[in-house]
């Protein structure tokens, strides 16, 4: 027990570990992940909640239709992964590297398809302390200082919340390229190390997935 | 203690589950759009989130067939997360606009 996660007795009566100590730690980095997204997903619906109807509609701010598709390649991704991860329990490398490669693949085309819906925030004056934003409150014959609170507030919010989810999908990017590296240098193989880090990428990157699902209702469609 | 370890188990039926998440998520996105009742259309929409997140951990993250050590590590995680979410709604609650 002195170096084991946790243990469990098989049908022979010798114990063996029910689970790595690697897939007992990225656990307890999740567990901690899991309060990280926690805090800021209840901080946004407590400043969306109080704000009522001030709140902007959020509808024209942000394109559901970009937010949808992410969703999906993401999901795709989650897909992938779970083959590379099946595929190396059974030590078929090659297959392993290659929905390793289709996961990393999706993973840069959300990133991309992030980047420029960005691009487009900025480029419409959406980004926390726009003073663009009053101006066209004004425009419109709202109370200025309150548009600009509130648009600010959720331009705050939306860049917070899916900027840490993007951050956390390139450090899934870096590892995979990592693995990928591996492979190709024909440095990747039956090593328990490497199984289990194939394995314990493949949890991390579906936690990201799992924040997504709850990030993309919150801000494109309610 | 009878634990189990997720390879040791049949492997899910993983395109099923795909197909469903998709689904759903397409589902979620008209959903969005059909109801007039704002709260109705919340709780349908978190519902279908809530389920495609109970998919993939359950299937793709191998929960279902994880020991009780996994619960036993994300649980208090999961209820002090949903406590610190409850601990600020006092104060839309209490807010004075």
């Amino acid at each position: 027990m002195a170096h084991q996660a946790a243990t469990h007795e098989t049908g022979s009566g010798d114990w063996r570990p029910a689970a790595t100590n690697a897939k007992f730690a990225i656990w307890l980095f999740l567990a901690t992940e899991i309060m990280f997204f926690a805090a800021l997903i209840g901080t946004y619906i407590v400043l969306r909640v109080g704000s009522g109807s001030s709140w902007p509609n959020q509808h024209e701010v942000l394109n559901k239709n970009i937010g949808g598709f992410n969703t999906l390649v993401l999901i795709a991704s989650s897909v992938t992964m779970v083959f590379a991860h099946s595929a190396v329990m059974k030590h078929q490398f090659r297959k392993m590297a290659m929905f390793l490669g289709v996961t990393t693949l999706l993973g840069f085309v959300f990133m991309g398809i992030k980047a420029y819906e960005y691009a487009g925030k900025f480029e419409h004056h959406f980004y926390p302390g726009s003073t663009h934003l009053m101006e066209e409150a004004a425009a419109k014959g709202l109370g200025a200082a309150k548009a600009l609170e509130m648009q600010n507030l959720f331009a705050s919010c939306y860049f917070t919340m899916t900027g840490f989810h993007a951050l956390h999908v390139l450090g899934g990017l870096v590892v995979f390229l990592i693995v990928l590296g591996l492979v190709a240098a024909g440095r990747f193989g039956k090593r328990e190390f490497h199984i289990s880090l194939v394995e314990n990428i493949g949890l991390y990157w579906h936690f990201v997935d799992i924040v997504w699902i709850f990030l993309f209702p919150l801000l494109y469609l309610l | 203690m009878s634990e189990t370890r997720a390879e040791d188990h049949k492997e899910p039926p993983y395109l099923l589950i795909a197909v469903v998440l998709l689904t759903l998520t397409i589902g979620s996105f008209f959903i969005s759009e059909q109801f007039e009742s704002r709260l109705l259309t919340v709780l349908l929409v978190m519902c279908i989130a809530t389920a495609k997140t109970t998919l993939v951990a359950g299937f793709f993250m191998h929960v279902k067939f994880e020991g009780a050590w996994l619960y036993a590590l994300t649980i208090p995680a999961v209820i002090l997360a949903a406590v610190l979410v409850s601990a600020l709604l006092p104060d839309v609650a209490f807010l004075v606009r």
